[in-house]
Parts: C-alpha cells; structure tokens; sequence
C-alpha cells in the first residue's frame, strides 16, 4: 500500500518544482529548435553555410540568447529578495507587514539562541556561518545572476563578432563589446520586461485576487491588508 | 540542492560559450586557415582553377556573373596581390577573418568545410573592408 502510494505523493509534494522543471525543459528544447531553424533560414538568405542541431546548439548565438533570458530571471528575483527586507507596498501580499522593514531581530529571525530544534544547523552555530546561511538564497541567486550574465557577455560577443565578419568588418574585444549597444540593447530589453512584471505583481495584487494561491491575499481579504497571503 | 543543479548547467553554459570563438574539429579555425592560405597560395601560383574551387558559392557567382566569364578566367583578370606572410586568424562561429601581410581573407564554413568569401581586402576606417572579391 505504501509503496504504491510512494510515487504519487512525490508528485503532490514536489509539483510545483517538477512542473516547471519540466516546462522549462520544453521551452529550452522549443527555443532551440525555432533558434536553429531563424539562424539557418538567416544563413541562407545570406548564401551562407547552414548548422546541424548539434553544432547549433554549442553556438555563440544559441548561448548568448538563453544566458542573457536567465541573467534577467534571476536578476528580477534576487532584487525582489532583497528589495522587499527594506520596501514596502502598503496593501500588497508582496509586502511584509508596514512595521517590519529591515532585517528583524535574531527572536523573528530564529537564529543563535532563538533557534528551535528543527532549525537548519547553520541557524543555530552562530557566527560567520549563521551569517553566510542568513544570505544565502540572496549569494546563490546572485551568483547566478553574475554567471549568466558573464556568459551573456561572451557568448554575445562572439556572436556578435560573428555577424560583423558576415559584414566584412573587424571583431570586436569582449572589453569593447561590454560598452557596445548590443550587450545593452540584449541587456536591458530583458531587464524592463522583469521589472514591469514584478512591479505590476506587487500592485496589482493589492486590488486583484486568485483564489487559492499563496501570492494573493484570499479573495475577501481587504485592500488595506497588508502582507497577508492568502 | 537544485540550486547546484542550476549551477552546473551555468558551468556547461559557460564553458561552451568560452568555447565559442573556437569551432571544432575538422571545421575550425585550421580549417579556416589552411582555406585562406590555400587561397592565397593557388592565385600566387596561378593555379585559379584551384582557387575557384575554395571559393564559397556566392561568390563564385559574384565574379563570373560581374566579369561574364568562368571563374578561372575572371579570377585570372582581377590581377589580385600575393599574399605575405601569415599574420593571425580570428575565428567566430561559422566566420574567420585571416590576416596576411598585405591582405585580409574573410572564410565561412559550409557543411563540407571552409570556403572564401572575400579576398583582396583592405580596410576602411569606420567601414567594411573594401574586398576585391566577394560574396554575400
């Protein structure tokens, strides 16, 4: 009985995560086939030579444009990490509660001696260790960030060395390419896309409503409420 | 844990995008380098009929259509310049520029390898490089 009931209680505990891995999985595969195809279709429109699958996806091309998405995704949620420790939006679920900008006391937090039995270890010793553990989805997440985003800036430039020996014109050096229009352009377009959306959420969700999901305050739920999910 | 996980696919990013100035193989930048200086070496001989043939197809085309006459002969007519010594090559993706001492050749990989698109350049500033020969 157990063991039959293994399998399908993974899946309810992790579906969340197991969802997204696995249309993540499915996008990255559908982004590499449409990319494969624009770029070959490019490269015979300029009587140039076409890519298999495999040589498209180890590409310049093909790096640069997943990098420079997964750069801004994890830009937009470490600033949203970060951001919402020191700022509020009055009514919004997003928000902590109007009293408690800031990092909060260690009895809030449950570190040191207020930890409880059940808190992760690193909560408990104290010292650097409680303070690497106090950060760390913000380091993970920003090294992530930084990663991506340096990959970004190389896969781009060779990408974008790429199209200028297309044009018969000299590359560039990935310094030169750091204050070139093109790594910006690539930069910030994805940038305000995550940044309107995060700012829309943490609006919008102070008057609008979905039944059932923690990122929303339940439905009969004041306006002024704040930082309550429902 | 996962996020170790996302972290070594960033790794795997990384590294093939530090791997991308580089193509591999057979394909890559020797490939590139051993079209050009082939190139150059065959008009220096005047074997044009080999040089034709390491010319991409476009601009083949390019310079039989412009001069109305088969490649060997029209590539015979454009007088191009020897070629000096090998200077470096700089290799993006299907893209190779190769330098020599008073020329620059421009490569592209096909399928079955490298092939010219331009030869006899000389830079402009700000510009293109003005190409005796080219395609595309």
């Amino acid at each position: 009985m157990t063991k039959t009931l293994a399998p399908r209680r993974f899946l309810r505990d992790n579906g969340l995560g197991l969802f997204f891995g696995a249309i993540f999985l499915l996008a990255l595969a559908g982004q590499a086939l449409a990319g494969w195809k624009t770029f070959n279709d490019e490269q015979l429109a300029d009587s140039l030579g076409r890519l298999s699958l495999s040589d498209y996806l180890t590409s310049a091309t093909f790096a640069a444009d997943v990098a420079e998405n997964w750069q801004s995704e994890y830009l937009q949620f470490l600033l949203y990490i970060v951001a919402t420790v020191w700022l509020l939006q009055r009514g919004s679920p997003e928000s902590k509660e109007l009293d408690k900008a800031g990092l909060e006391s260690d009895e809030e937090q449950k570190v040191g001696d207020h930890a409880t039995s059940d808190s992760p270890r690193w909560a408990r010793v104290a010292g650097i260790r409680t303070t690497v553990f106090s950060w760390s989805l913000s380091l993970v997440m920003g090294l992530i960030f930084g990663v991506s985003w340096l990959a970004q800036s190389i896969a781009g430039r060779a990408a974008f060395n790429e199209t200028r020996l297309q044009r018969l014109q000299d590359p560039i050096s990935w310094t030169a390419y750091l204050g070139n229009a093109d790594f910006w352009s690539r930069t910030l377009q994805n940038w305000q896309s995550e940044f309107l959306a995060v700012g829309s959420m943490a609006v919008l969700s102070i008057y609008l409503r979905q039944r059932g999901s923690p990122e929303s305050k339940p439905v009969g739920e004041a306006h002024t409420s704040t930082g309550i999910e429902g | 844990m996962r996020a170790w996980g996302y972290l070594a696919v960033l790794g795997v990013l990384l590294s093939m995008s530090l791997g991308c100035g580089a193509s591999a193989g057979s394909a890559g930048p020797g490939g590139a380098q051993a079209t050009a200086q082939g190139f150059t070496q065959a008009v220096s001989d005047g074997n044009h009929a080999q040089a034709c043939s390491l010319l991409a197809p476009d601009t083949k085309a390019q310079l039989e259509q412009g001069a109305g006459k088969p490649c060997r002969v029209a590539l015979a007519e454009e007088n191009l310049a020897a070629a000096d010594a090998f200077e470096n090559i700089a290799t993006f993706g299907t893209m190779a520029q190769v330098r020599f001492a008073g020329d620059t050749v421009f490569v592209t990989r096909f399928p079955r390898g490298w092939k010219v698109l331009a030869a006899g350049c000389s830079p402009v500033p700000e510009k293109p490089y003005d190409c005796r020969l080219q395609g595309g």
